[in-house]
C-alpha cells in the first residue's frame, strides 16, 4: 500500500460525464472546501488518475455503475493505494447490488444521493479518511457499524427509522 | 503496485513491455513470455495502473474483447504514460487499428502503431533495438563460450531485420500493381469479419466487380494503358469507401470490396445503416454507386481525347446472412450476379437474388 504524503494537497477525483449533474455538484463541493477536482469521464482515466495523484490524499466520487466495471477491479486498485472512494448508488438502475457488495468489502462508501457526498468528504478531510477493508466482523468498530448500516439502507433502497 | 492479480515485478525488474488484454489469444509464443520482460496484468484496470506507475518501453493492447472501452483505454494510458503504445489487432481490426493510429483531421491518435494478431512476442520489440534477447538469456560468457545464437544482434541488424519482415509481410497481404490488398488477404479478412458478424449478428456485404472492356483496352492501347486503368480504379475505389472497408484486386481486371459494420465506427448503429427496402447495407451500395459515379467522371487521356465517362463496370453484390454465411457462398453469389449485369448489357451492378436489379434503381 502506499500512502499519502503528509501536507500534500488533497485530490478529489470525479468520475462521470462532466457534464451531469452529479459530476458538476461534486465539482462545486470540492471548491467549497478548497480542495482539487480531477473530472475522469469513466473508470479507465480514474485509474491513470489516482496514479498520477499518487502521494496525495485522494478521494474517488463516482457512481457505482461506473466504478464497478471491469469485475469491480478500481475498489481494489484503489484500496491498494490508500484511496477512498464514495459510491453513487442508483437504486434504479439493474444489477448494481453486486458493485455496491464489492465497494463495501473494499472499503469505499456507499450513498443514495450527491448530497451525502458532504459529510464523507468533511470527514475524509478532518481524518485523513482512509478505512481499512472489513474482512470480518471483529474489525468493525461503532462508527464503522453505523456506516456499514447507512451504507446497506442506501443499497436496499429503504428510509431510516429515525 | 497492487498485490494480487496484479503484475508481479512491475518497476522492480528489467520489465519492458506491458501486455493488456487478451494476449494469450493473440500471440503464438505466450508460453515462451518471458516474464521479466513482458508483463500481463489480470484486468485491464490493473494495467492501466500499472502503466502509469512505472516505466515501460511500450504498452501493447490486445483489441479483441474490448471493442467499447478501447477508446477509453487508449485515452486514459495516452494520460498516464509516455510508453509507445501499440495495438495488437485481428485482420478484420485492422482498419480500426488503422485510424487509431492515423487519424483523420480533427482527431486525436490514440495509438502510436499497430501489429496484425496472430504474431509472436518478437514483433512485439522494445524500442526495436532487440537488448531483451541478451535479458532473457543472460548469462556469464566467456569470449570462448560465445555462440553466435545467444550473442544479441546489434541495434542496426535488429532494425534492418525488423525493416525486413515489415516489407515482407506487405508483400504477402498487398497486390503489387495496385497497392490493394491482395486476393489472400482478402478472403482471410472476410472469413474473419465473417465469423464476427455470426456470433454479433452484424452485416457483411460483398462487391465483386470488373472493369467493362478491360481486354479490349489491353489490346488496342497495350498493357501499360491496362495497368494504368486497373490503378487508377483501384485509387476511386479505395477514395469512395469508408476507411474500415477493405479493397482488394482478386484478379487480372476482378476486385472485391468488403463492406462491414466497424463497431469503432462512427455513431448510428448497424440497423439505421441498412436500407429497409433492400436487404443489403445501404452503404455498401451508396458507395457503390459513387464509385461508378467517379469513374464517370473521370477522364483517362491514355485512352484518347474524349475518354471522360469511357470507363465503366459491372458488378454483383451479396450480403450475409441473406445470401450465404461463408467467404465462398458470398463470392461465388456475387460472381454470378456481376455476370448478370454483364448479360444486361454491362455498367451495372446487380444485387444477388434480385436479377435485373441495378443499384441505379434503388433509392
Amino acid at each position: 500500500m502506499t500512502g499519502a504524503s503528509p501536507g500534500a494537497a488533497p485530490c478529489l477525483i470525479v468520475v462521470g460525464d462532466p457534464c451531469s449533474e452529479f459530476v458538476r455538484t461534486m465539482v462545486r463541493l470540492a471548491r467549497e472546501y478548497r480542495v482539487e477536482a480531477v473530472s475522469c469521464d469513466d473508470v479507465y482515466s480514474a485509474v491513470a488518475a489516482m496514479a498520477q495523484a499518487a502521494g496525495r490524499r485522494t478521494l474517488v466520487v463516482g457512481s457505482i455503475q461506473e466504478l464497478a466495471r471491469e469485475d469491480c477491479r478500481f475498489f481494489r486498485i484503489a484500496d491498494g493505494n490508500s484511496v477512498r472512494c464514495c459510491c453513487l448508488l442508483d437504486r434504479r438502475a439493474f444489477g448494481v447490488a453486486g458493485g455496491a457488495l464489492a465497494a463495501v468489502r473494499a472499503g469505499a462508501a456507499v450513498v443514495g444521493e450527491a448530497g451525502e457526498v458532504r459529510p464523507i468528504l468533511k470527514e475524509w478531510l478532518t481524518t485523513g479518511g482512509h478505512r481499512a477493508v472489513r474482512r470480518n466482523l471483529g474489525d468493525l468498530a461503532d462508527e464503522d457499524l453505523r456506516a456499514t448500516e447507512a451504507e446497506l439502507i442506501a443499497l436496499l433502497g429503504q428510509g431510516t427509522d429515525e | 503496485m497492487n498485490s494480487g492479480t496484479g503484475p508481479q515485478s512491475a518497476g522492480a525488474g528489467p520489465s519492458r513491455v506491458l501486455l493488456i488484454g487478451q494476449a494469450d489469444k493473440a500471440l503464438s509464443d505466450i508460453r515462451n513470455m518471458d516474464r521479466r520482460v513482458f508483463e500481463m496484468p489480470g484486468n485491464v484496470l490493473d494495467g492501466i495502473d500499472a502503466a502509469a506507475r512505472h516505466q515501460f518501453e511500450s504498452v501493447v493492447v490486445v483489441m479483441e474483447g474490448l471493442a467499447n472501452q478501447l477508446h477509453a483505454i487508449l485515452k486514459a494510458l495516452r494520460k498516464s504514460t509516455n510508453a509507445k503504445l501499440v495495438l495488437l489487432a485481428r485482420m478484420h481490426e485492422e482498419p480500426t487499428a488503422q485510424r487509431l493510429t492515423a487519424p483523420s483531421a480533427g482527431e486525436s491518435k490514440l495509438a502510436d502503431e499497430y501489429l496484425v494478431s496472430p504474431t509472436n512476442l518478437a514483433s512485439l520489440h522494445p524500442g526495436g533495438k532487440g537488448e531483451r534477447v541478451v535479458e532473457a538469456k543472460a548469462e556469464p560468457q566467456t569470449p570462448a563460450v560465445q555462440s553466435p545464437v545467444v550473442a544479441a544482434p546489434s541495434a542496426d541488424r535488429t532494425a534492418e531485420l525488423q525493416r525486413r519482415i515489415e516489407q515482407l509481410e506487405r508483400l504477402a497481404t498487398t497486390d503489387d500493381l495496385t497497392g490493394l490488398k491482395n486476393r489472400r488477404y482478402l478472403w482471410e479478412f472476410a472469413r474473419q469479419i465473417l465469423e464476427r458478424a455470426a456470433r454479433t449478428s452484424g452485416r457483411v456485404t460483398v462487391l465483386v466487380f470488373d472493369i467493362d472492356n478491360f481486354k479490349h483496352y489491353n489490346d488496342v492501347y497495350g498493357h501499360m494503358t491496362g495497368d494504368e486503368i486497373l490503378r487508377e480504379a483501384a485509387t476511386l475505389m479505395r477514395r469512395c469507401c469508408r476507411s474500415h472497408d477493405v479493397v482488394g484486386r482478386i484478379g487480372g481486371d476482378e476486385f472485391a470490396v468488403v463492406f462491414w459494420d466497424d463497431p469503432h465506427g462512427p455513431a448510428g448503429g448497424p440497423s439505421e445503416r441498412r436500407s429497409a427496402a433492400a436487404e443489403h447495407p445501404a452503404e455498401a451500395i451508396t458507395v457503390a454507386k459513387r464509385f461508378q459515379q467517379a469513374l464517370g467522371r473521370t477522364d483517362l487521356h491514355l485512352l484518347g481525347p474524349k475518354a471522360e465517362g469511357v470507363l465503366t463496370i459491372s458488378g454483383g453484390l451479396a450480403s450475409f446472412p441473406r445470401d450465404g454465411s461463408t467467404v465462398q457462398q458470398l463470392v461465388d453469389r456475387a460472381d454470378k450476379a456481376l455476370l448478370e449485369a454483364k448479360r444486361g448489357g454491362k455498367n451495372r451492378i446487380y444485387l444477388v437474388g434480385e436479377p435485373q436489379s441495378d443499384i441505379a434503381d434503388i433509392r
